[in-house]
């Protein structure tokens, strides 16, 4: 079976390749945005897809934070991440390489879940979650 | 043999492992039912076996690697192959017959899927003369 970590560690590696988007792949103390923090979904892991362990299906989140100093700056600092072109496309930076460095058999950015404010540690920041699904042995 | 959950069906075609890419295998052997109600049939269907035949239905994950499940099964089409189907597992045992069988490939989709989907192909192919079942590997 598929590390976890390594797959969530593969995943914060594709999106490093954006410049100036720091990334972590688990969860940090604290926040220091602009970042884009992986971890599993509520629901991260559907066994028994083919047979004798043949794949399983991995569900991550990809939390993409911005600092909201100015709202506006804010928005379009995030808007440019969920955008589906562009230097900063955290879409197309998720599937550069969809076999996470040859530990998945592949790997999507399904949707922008959410997308709004959110606080960690007292602190409001801009924050969107894409979903990002993945398959591997 | 105890109940089981199916977690590991193993299938092989032509000895080439499919396994790792089947999500779900179904052998069916069967007869034919030949009616022989006559008058001395007391008021009842009376039927009687006659020619036995089966089909082997799989749902596989595609994979165009090479060597792997698309260029396995798309140069098999129209040609018959030898299936060995075991329904928990490679290891045959008295507990875990190998069902051997040869198919005809008659179809495959190797393109398939919405966007989004998971790429699958899902096959039913007929069995041609008898079958075997085994306790000891073939």
């Amino acid at each position: 079976m598929a590390s976890i970590s390594a797959l969530r560690q593969a995943i914060a590696t594709n999106i490093a390749t954006i410049n100036g988007l720091r990334t972590a792949s688990s969860i940090p103390e604290q926040v220091n945005p602009p970042v884009a923090v992986v971890y599993p979904a509520g629901a991260p892991v559907e066994f028994h897809l083919a047979s004798a362990n043949g794949s399983s299906q991995f569900y991550f989140e990809v939390m993409v934070i911005v600092g909201r100093a100015d709202a506006r700056t804010s928005q379009k600092e995030l808007d440019e991440y969920i955008s589906t072109t562009g230097t900063k496309s955290v879409f197309l930076a998720i599937e550069l390489d969809r076999t996470l460095s040859g530990l998945a058999q592949d790997c999507v950015a399904c949707r922008v879940s959410s997308y709004g404010s959110t606080e960690i540690n007292n602190i409001e920041y801009l924050a969107a979650t894409f979903q990002v699904d993945v398959i591997a042995a | 043999m105890a109940k089981y959950v199916v977690t590991q069906p193993s299938v092989t075609l032509n000895g080439t492992a499919l396994t790792t890419n089947i999500a779900e295998a179904t052998l069916t052997l069967s007869s034919a039912e030949v009616d022989v109600t006559n008058a001395g049939s007391g008021g009842f269907r009376e039927v009687v076996g006659g020619l036995k035949s089966g089909e082997l239905s799989l749902t596989i994950h595609r994979d165009a690697a090479a060597g792997s499940v698309d260029q396995t099964i798309t140069a098999l089409i129209g040609s018959l192959a030898t299936a060995v189907v075991k329904p928990n597992g490679g290891t045959t045992g008295t507990s875990n017959n190998a069902f051997t069988a040869v198919v005809l490939v008659t179809n495959y989709t190797p393109v398939a899927g919405a966007i989004g989907d998971l790429a699958v192909a899902t096959v039913t192919w007929p069995i041609s003369g008898s079958w075997t079942i085994g306790t000891a590997a073939p």
